[in-house]
């Protein structure tokens, strides 16, 4: 598939004095695996906040599948196809994994009024995601923990509980901030070829991570940015043979 | 059954069903409210007032009263909903104090502090009324039991737990708080026209900021479970002052009131802190 999935047009944001964005503009093709890395304070999490709509660029547009997303919210931008893995692990706490993933599938007629009085429509969706979301844990070896309440679970469960709710989202665009963290390593060979079968079937995935190797063995293509900078972009194994990214990275 | 018994009883069928709804607002949505005594009083009133002026039926009434306290929830959720929740607590108070301003000056809307009398009975029997008003209450406990079972009262939960969370999995955040807001002001509202058909008798007095902060408190002493909570919840809080009156004597008892909702939400929460999540951005 050619063309432009996602495309940034000198985009910046300023954090009081800090420019954490200073006119960045990335271009990216569908199919694709895309890694950011960069010092802390680069701007990579500030980029996809940027991206997701939670926070809104001072300047530039961004364009998702020929939409301008600049100024809309970030329920909208979801339903876009632009699915988020946040730093932090964001879920809801008091809901079982099953739960949390079945809130992905969009447009669910159980969550309109007008979807309200029509039990039987309701039932036969939530027999469909329900199927859905236990596959889709099954794939990450969760499915002995659908029933577990989230905030029981451990660090790496929850990670991966909230990647199967991005996965479930069915986005064109993920945007995943730091999805290997805290994952054993058993684990982390089998979200690699999820991110494959990702780009096979046409998506765009932008991690952002610390973990080189890990970005090495995966990304088609590599970013690195400093001081809300676009400081080098290419293919990674002649990104990392460049001496002054070295220099960034160690800095 | 004496009347004593049967006005108790079918008092514990309205708070119930008052809790329930608030249960819906407060402890799934996390949009801690104050002013539930205010739909209660928008249905009491429309009710009284559309069927000893102008003849309605009880059932006209109270779709009206449903629809007006439904729109007002749903407003006020709107324009609280760019606030973080902690003000949306002071908006919702903001609104009990408006409400009992209206309701104790508009005299001609409400009579004042004279209240409104003769309001029909809900049924032409004291029995069959009660049977009607503890079907109905128990109708809308099992409604909202109803929606937080759907995707709905998920969609809920995600927001209070994380709104961050809920707005990256395409959740309308504001709209589905409003949403919840106006289905809980609707039910509160339903239960305000059932007290008025049921005491003939509306006044400011039955629906001030203290009439809110029993809700709520009968809603965080019912805990989590909708049904059964809200029904423990309300029994309590409305049984034990009653009790108190026969120990001590009313006056007395009238004045231990306020220290004892005190007591009991200070114990249910250093017991249960986690019954109102605080919600998250």
């Amino acid at each position: 598939m050619g063309g432009v999935l996602l495309d940034i047009n000198s985009v910046s944001r300023r954090f009081g004095g800090t420019l954490a964005l200073n006119d960045v503009s990335l271009h990216f093709p569908f199919s694709s695996i895309v890694g950011i890395a960069g010092p802390n304070g680069a701007g990579k999490t500030t980029l996809l906040d940027v991206l997701s709509g939670f926070e809104r660029p001072d300047l530039g547009s961004i364009v998702v599948c020929g939409i301008e997303v600049v100024g809309r919210r970030p329920w909208d931008i979801s339903r876009l196809g632009l699915s988020r893995l946040f730093q932090e692990v964001r879920l809801s706490r008091s809901q079982t994994a099953l739960d949390n993933v079945k809130l992905a599938y969009q447009s669910n007629p159980g969550e309109s009024p007008r979807g309200f009085l029509r039990p039987r429509l309701i039932a036969a969706y939530e027999r469909e995601t329900e199927q859905a979301a236990l596959r889709l844990l099954e794939s990450l070896s969760l499915n002995g923990l659908a029933d577990s309440i989230a905030a029981t679970l451990s660090y790496g469960q929850q990670k991966l509980v909230a990647l199967a709710c991005c996965l479930a989202s069915d986005a064109k665009i993920y945007l995943l901030d730091e999805p290997f963290a805290g994952l054993a390593p058993s684990i982390c060979g089998k979200v690699g070829s999820i991110f494959n079968d990702l780009r096979a079937r046409g998506c765009l995935v932008l991690i952002v991570e610390h973990d080189m190797l890990a970005l090495q063995q995966c990304a088609d293509r590599l970013i690195i940015m400093a001081q809300g900078e676009v400081r080098a972009d290419g293919s990674p194994d002649v990104i990392l043979r460049n001496a002054a990214v070295q220099d960034v990275l160690l800095a | 059954m004496n009347a004593y018994v049967l006005e108790l009883l079918s008092l514990i069928a309205i708070y119930t069903a008052l809790t329930a709804s608030l249960n819906l607002l407060a402890g799934y949505a996390g949009l801690v409210s104050v002013c539930h005594a205010a739909f209660f009083a928008v249905g009491a009133y429309t009710s009284a007032i559309l069927s000893t002026r102008y003849g309605w039926s009880v059932g006209g009434g109270a779709l009206v009263a449903l629809i007006a306290a439904g729109a007002l929830g749903f407003s006020v959720a709107r324009l609280a909903g760019r606030l973080r929740d902690e003000y949306f607590l002071l908006v919702t108070f903001a609104l009990q104090v408006v409400t009992s301003g209206v309701l104790l000056n508009w005299i001609e809307l409400s009579r004042g502090a004279m209240g409104i009398s003769n309001v029909p009975r809900l049924l032409s029997s004291a029995g069959n009324s009660a049977i009607a008003l503890v079907a109905t209450s128990g109708l809308m406990v099992f409604a909202a039991r109803y929606l937080e079972r759907l995707p709905f009262g998920h969609a809920l939960l995600a927001i209070r737990d994380d709104q961050r969370f809920a707005a990256s999995l395409g959740k309308n955040v504001p709209r589905v708080k409003a949403l919840a807001a106006s289905v809980s002001a609707g039910m509160a509202a339903l239960a305000g026209s059932l007290y008025a058909h049921w005491m003939q008798f509306v006044s400011p007095e039955s629906f001030k900021v203290d009439k809110s902060i029993l809700i709520l408190s009968m809603v965080i002493l019912g805990g989590k479970n909708t049904a059964i909570g809200s029904l423990g919840g309300a029994a309590t809080l409305l049984i034990i002052p009653e009790v108190a009156r026969l120990v001590v004597g009313g006056p007395v008892a009238a004045n231990l009131q306020g220290i004892f909702y005190g007591l009991v939400l200070v114990i249910t929460l250093s017991l249960r802190p986690s019954v109102l999540w605080r919600a998250r951005l």
